[in-house]
C-alpha cells in the first residue's frame, strides 16, 4: 500500500467560515468549471438531462437546520477534501495512484495509475472522493494545483477557484502549517475546528463555526427605541414624502 | 440559478432540480402535513399541488418556495420523467398577472408587479394550503408534455464536458475527433 511523507513542508489547505457561507454553490460551480477544463476533465455527469442527474463534484454543499431554541438557524455546509495529514485514502492505495506531496501536502490521485478499485472512497470518513464511473477512476479535489502555482495567472489569482468564487468572502486559502501565516490566525482568532479531529485522520481543512445569533435589537449595537432615533435624525419630513411617494 | 435556465443546465439542476413548498414546523403540524408529504395550494386564481418541506426559519403564516424550477414535462428538452416536471410546481398558476380593476368602471387593470422596480409582486398573495389525499406523488397541474421543437438537437445522455481539453490521444477522450 502506498505509504505517506513523514512530514511536509506546507501545509496548505482551505478554512470555511460557516458563519458567513450563504449556501450559494459558487463555489462548488466555479470548481467544477476549472476542473473540468483542467488535468481531471472531464467531470462526467450520467442522466445529465433526465431523472436523478449525478455527476463528479469536487465539492459539495450541504444544507441543512439546526433546532435549537432561539439559536435554530440554517446551515450552509460546503464540503471537500481536507488534505488530512493522516490520509487513509493514500495508504490504502494499492498502486501508488493516491498520495501526498511531501513539499506542500496536498492530497492528489495519479490518473495514470489509478485502476479505480474504490478502496479510497471507502476509507475517506468524509465522502470527499468522487468516482467517475464513465472513466474508471477515481477524482478529487486538487486544491487547484494548477492555479496556485501558475505563473501564467495574475498573483492574486493563484488561489483555488472555490476561493476565488466565493461572493460572501467565507472561504480562505493558504499555509495552515505555519502559525504565523494569515490563515493559520484566523483559525485560531475564530477558534476554527477540524471535522472529527477524534478519528485521527489530523485534517488541514478548517471550519470557523457561527457566531451566536443576534436576536434582540441591543445585540447589534443599535437602539431598541425607534421613536427615540427618528428624533435625533429630524427627517421625519423626508420620511413623510417618502412614505406618500411609495403609498400613491 | 434559481430560475428557468437553470434547468437546462446539466450542473445547475443537479443542484436544484425540483422545489418544495417550505412552511413552518407549526403550521405544518397544524395541517396535518409532515416533510414529503403533498398538499394542494388554493388562491382566488388557481389551485397547483407541491410536497412540503418543513423548517422553523421562516414566519409562521407564510408559505415560500424557489420558484420557476417546475417545468412541464418536455420542456427546456429534458426528458418527460425529469424532476422538473414531476415533483418542481410553479406559483405561476396561483398568481395573476393583473390587479383587480378598483371599482370605478374604468376597463384598464394594472400589472400585477412592484411599481417601482417591476419586478413580479408575488409577495402578498393569500392561500389556503391543504393535504392532499394519497395518490400519484407528481406535482399539479398536470399538462401533457411538450412535443420536442423541429431542430434541436438531441440531448446527451452522459456529459463530457471537458475531454475536448485533454491531449490529443488521451485514452479518456471518449469522442475521437
Amino acid at each position: 500500500m502506498t505509504s505517506l511523507p513523514k512530514s511536509t513542508g506546507k501545509k496548505l489547505g482551505l478554512v470555511t467560515d460557516l458563519d458567513i457561507c450563504v449556501g450559494c454553490h459558487a463555489c462548488a460551480v466555479s470548481c467544477k468549471e476549472w476542473n473540468a477544463s483542467g488535468h481531471s476533465a472531464p467531470l462526467t455527469d450520467t442522466n445529465a438531462y433526465g431523472k436523478d442527474p449525478s455527476g463528479v463534484w469536487f465539492n459539495r454543499v450541504h444544507v441543512f437546520e439546526t433546532q435549537d431554541g432561539d439559536q435554530s438557524r440554517t446551515v450552509n455546509f460546503p464540503r471537500s477534501c481536507l488534505h488530512c495529514e493522516q490520509p487513509a485514502c493514500v495508504t490504502v492505495c494499492p498502486t501508488g495512484a493516491s498520495y501526498k506531496r511531501e513539499e506542500d501536502g496536498i492530497v492528489l490521485v495519479d490518473a495514470e495509475k489509478c485502476i479505480g478499485c474504490k478502496l479510497c472512497s471507502w476509507a475517506c470518513p468524509y465522502g470527499a472522493r468522487e468516482y467517475d464511473a464513465d472513466d474508471g477512476i477515481m477524482k478529487k479535489c486538487t486544491l487547484c494545483i494548477d492555479r496556485i502555482y501558475n505563473e501564467n495567472l495574475e498573483a492574486s489569482e493563484r488561489k483555488p477557484a472555490c476561493v476565488i468564487a466565493c461572493p460572501a468572502g467565507a472561504r480562505h486559502f493558504g499555509d495552515l502549517g505555519d502559525p504565523a501565516s494569515d490563515i493559520s490566525r484566523l483559525v485560531e482568532r475564530r477558534e476554527g475546528y477540524a471535522l472529527m479531529p477524534e478519528s485521527g485522520y489530523q485534517p488541514v481543512n478548517k471550519y470557523l463555526p457561527p457566531r451566536p445569533r443576534k436576536n434582540q435589537a441591543g445585540d447589534t449595537g443599535t437602539s431598541d427605541h425607534l421613536e427615540a432615533a427618528e428624533d435625533a435624525v429630524d427627517g421625519s419630513a423626508f420620511f413623510k414624502w417618502l412614505d406618500q411617494a411609495l403609498s400613491r | 440559478m434559481y430560475h428557468s435556465w437553470g434547468s437546462q443546465n446539466a450542473w445547475l439542476r443537479q443542484i436544484h432540480g425540483y422545489n418544495r413548498l417550505c412552511m413552518h414546523r407549526d403550521l405544518a403540524a397544524e395541517l396535518g402535513v409532515g416533510d414529503d408529504d403533498w398538499v394542494h395550494v388554493e388562491s382566488h386564481h388557481g389551485k397547483i399541488k407541491a410536497q412540503v418541506r418543513t423548517m422553523t426559519g421562516c414566519e409562521r403564516n407564510t408559505v415560500w418556495t424557489w420558484n420557476a424550477i417546475g417545468k412541464r414535462r418536455g420542456a427546456w428538452n429534458l426528458e418527460d420523467d425529469a424532476a422538473e416536471g414531476e415533483k418542481g410546481f410553479l406559483l405561476n398558476h396561483l398568481i395573476s398577472e393583473l390587479l383587480p380593476t378598483d371599482g370605478d368602471g374604468k376597463k384598464r387593470r394594472m400589472s400585477n408587479s412592484d411599481p417601482i422596480t417591476g419586478q413580479a409582486a408575488w409577495f402578498d398573495l393569500r392561500v389556503r394550503v391543504s393535504k392532499a389525499e394519497a395518490g400519484d406523488e407528481v406535482s399539479e397541474p398536470r399538462l401533457e408534455p411538450l412535443k420536442p421543437v423541429p431542430g434541436v438537437q438531441k440531448r446527451p445522455g452522459i456529459l463530457r464536458f471537458g475531454e475536448q481539453f485533454l491531449p490529443k490521444g488521451s485514452w479518456r477522450r471518449k469522442e475521437r475527433s
